[in-house]
């Protein structure tokens, strides 16, 4: 499962290289960092679980067996890190409703898209993802970390995999009803 | 919703989570994690523990108060009987101070002690200092 570079930097750690360490934070800052950032809705509230996070990987690198991919193994104690803060934070987003989404339109949406500045479009794409509740970006989130592989995003969660394909299908649906309303909004704006 | 639909719903949100920018935590963030690190394991280092347990201490504590009481109840308190019946101690103290009668000391020899106390008193602070700047 692991990779002789991941294996060697595994090890350099444990013996207490602070450098080596170093670079694995280096390596997965802006991955923990983005998830945390789009569960939590808050930078300072992401930084601070994000750092968190890291000592909690120090701490448990000793006890990991290798038997999943580095990155899943983090990617589970982010994901749980970050739902123990909302438990403790007790904050929930405004939850969007499913309403009318059978009249979606995707090839207007995706033309109105094209037309945008890349970085406005990723601005967007940004304010449409700090929208949906924590959990639906989690897993949103995490299901493109890991490539789209179920069974790692089972490891991950902790969800079975009927479970996840359900709560993708509500996560994928709740984003393009979001990004209609934005872009309905957008277009508008530009025809004043 | 048929397949088909889903299918687009699926393509659509595959473009977009492809474009979703990646977000950054700020510049010092490597920095401040390897800070707090270095200040938990030095929690760790510092942190006390007492080298016998409480459980350890309380039985300790125990047997000596058993053992007393064991010896109160066996041998009594007077100690015409059992086993201090035969100390005498006012013996250990008598004449302890008889040298002092006869003893002078030499001026080089008072010079010599008040020398020693002045750089003891020298040392204490300078050796504090020494120790605080190697180990911390």
């Amino acid at each position: 499962m692991l990779t002789n570079k991941e294996k060697e930097l595994i090890s350099e750690i444990r013996s207490g290289n602070t450098m080596a360490f170093s670079d694995f934070v280096d390596r997965y800052k802006d991955l923990v960092f983005t998830l945390s950032i789009r569960m939590l809705g808050s930078r300072e509230e992401a930084e601070e679980v994000s750092q968190d996070i890291f000592i909690k990987i120090y701490k448990s690198l000793p006890k990991f067996k290798g038997d999943s991919k580095i990155s899943t193994w983090i990617y589970r104690i982010a994901y749980n890190s970050c739902l123990d803060r909302i438990k403790k934070m007790k904050k929930t987003r405004i939850q969007t409703d499913l309403g009318h989404l059978e009249q979606i339109a995707y090839a207007e949406m995706d033309t109105a898209l094209d037309r945008m500045v890349r970085e406005e479009r990723q601005e967007l794409i940004s304010r449409c993802l700090a929208m949906l509740s924590a959990e639906d970006a989690g897993i949103l989130t995490l299901f493109y970390f890991e490539e789209k592989n179920l069974q790692e995003l089972e490891e991950s969660t902790n969800l079975s995999v009927n479970t996840l394909k359900v709560r993708l299908f509500r996560a994928r649906k709740k984003l393009a009803n979001i990004m209609e309303k934005h872009l309905t909004k957008e277009i508008l704006l530009n025809h004043e | 919703m048929n397949r088909r639909e889903d299918k687009k719903l699926e393509n659509f949100v595959d473009s977009m989570m492809a474009e979703a920018p990646l977000d950054s935590p700020s510049f010092d963030f490597t920095e401040n994690v390897l800070k707090k690190i270095e200040a938990e394991t030095r929690k760790e280092v510092f942190q006390y523990k007492p080298i016998l347990s409480k459980t350890a201490m309380f039985t300790v504590f125990t047997s000596f108060v058993a053992l007393l009481v064991f010896v109160w109840l066996k041998f009594g308190l007077d100690s015409g009987q059992g086993w201090f019946k035969n100390f005498q101690i006012q013996e250990w103290f008598q004449n302890s101070w008889g040298w002092k009668e006869n003893y002078t000391s030499a001026k080089t020899m008072m010079y010599a002690f008040l020398f020693f106390g002045l750089m003891f008193f020298v040392q204490v602070p300078w050796l504090k200092k020494q120790l605080n700047r190697t180990v911390f």
